[in-house]
């Protein structure tokens, strides 16, 4: 596996340094995720009738004068 | 910086002015970094100059489908202190909605898998400075390659009036993030 590797750049002073993470830090990294919560995935309806059908009179106000 | 609003028909700014006007853009840039980490600390870029900042994300993908979400922590990690909500469109249709409700972590987009072309983040940080609650709103387009493309939006507040000084982007699940990240600063007057 390759390695764990951390930027920490200082904006003030415009210095970025790479280095690679300790066991440790990885270690306490990967705890943080226990609790993410899951995908909640809504797939389309591909067969589902229109909202409003053809050849139906259109249901929304027409008055235009508000 | 003063801005003149009562120029009349055929007169124009002065050198000087224009200028000035060059020289104070609304957004003003203050650093760049190359991203290509599990995890990275960006320090020292917020202060009392700018209240607000834009987080301008380029060519971002991660090193696994699986972990298709960057994520922003104020807090090295810890605490319970991030909310926020994301909603994605693709272009099949379908929606993928994702929600923090007292994280560590923020998630700033999603941006597909492993595609180095396609995914770009534009975020709004709220506040990060002031001793106030942090908020963000981003949004976001993505490309799979071969497969769908899409977008969408998210956003969401720190609940700790804790003034900032930086943020440390984290890839979920320890996967690489990668990317070119701007910061810019909003011109307060």
């Amino acid at each position: 596996m390759s390695d764990y590797i951390a930027i920490e750049h200082d904006a003030e002073r415009g210095e970025t340094i790479e280095r690679t993470m300790t066991q440790d830090e990885i270690d306490a990294l990967m705890a943080t995720f226990a609790g993410f919560k899951e995908s909640t995935i809504v797939e389309p309806e591909l067969d589902s009738d229109l909202p409003i059908l053809a050849g139906e009179p259109n249901p929304l106000p027409t008055d235009t004068t508000q | 910086m003063t801005v003149r609003a009562n120029y009349s028909v055929g007169e124009r700014p002065s050198v000087a002015e224009m200028n000035t006007f060059a020289a104070n853009p609304a957004l003003q840039y203050i650093t760049q970094v190359n991203i290509n980490a599990v995890t990275t600390t960006v320090s020292n870029v917020f202060s009392s100059t700018y209240d607000n900042y834009r987080l301008e994300w380029s060519y971002v993908y991660t090193t696994s489908g699986a972990s298709n979400f960057p994520l922003i922590t104020f807090t090295n990690g810890t605490g319970t202190a991030h909310f926020d909500g994301i909603k994605t469109t693709n272009s099949a249709g379908t929606n993928t909605f994702n929600n923090q409700n007292g994280s560590a972590y923020w998630i700033t987009a999603y941006i597909g898998n492993s595609f180095t072309n396609g995914s770009h983040i534009t975020m709004d940080v709220h506040a990060p400075f002031l001793t106030v609650d942090t908020t963000y709103s981003s949004k976001f387009t993505f490309n799979n390659g071969t497969g769908t493309a899409g977008g969408g939006f998210a956003g969401g507040v720190v609940r700790s009036a804790t003034s900032y000084t930086g943020f440390t982007i984290v890839g979920l699940f320890g996967f690489n993030v990668t990317g070119t990240l701007r910061i810019y600063g909003y011109r307060k007057s």
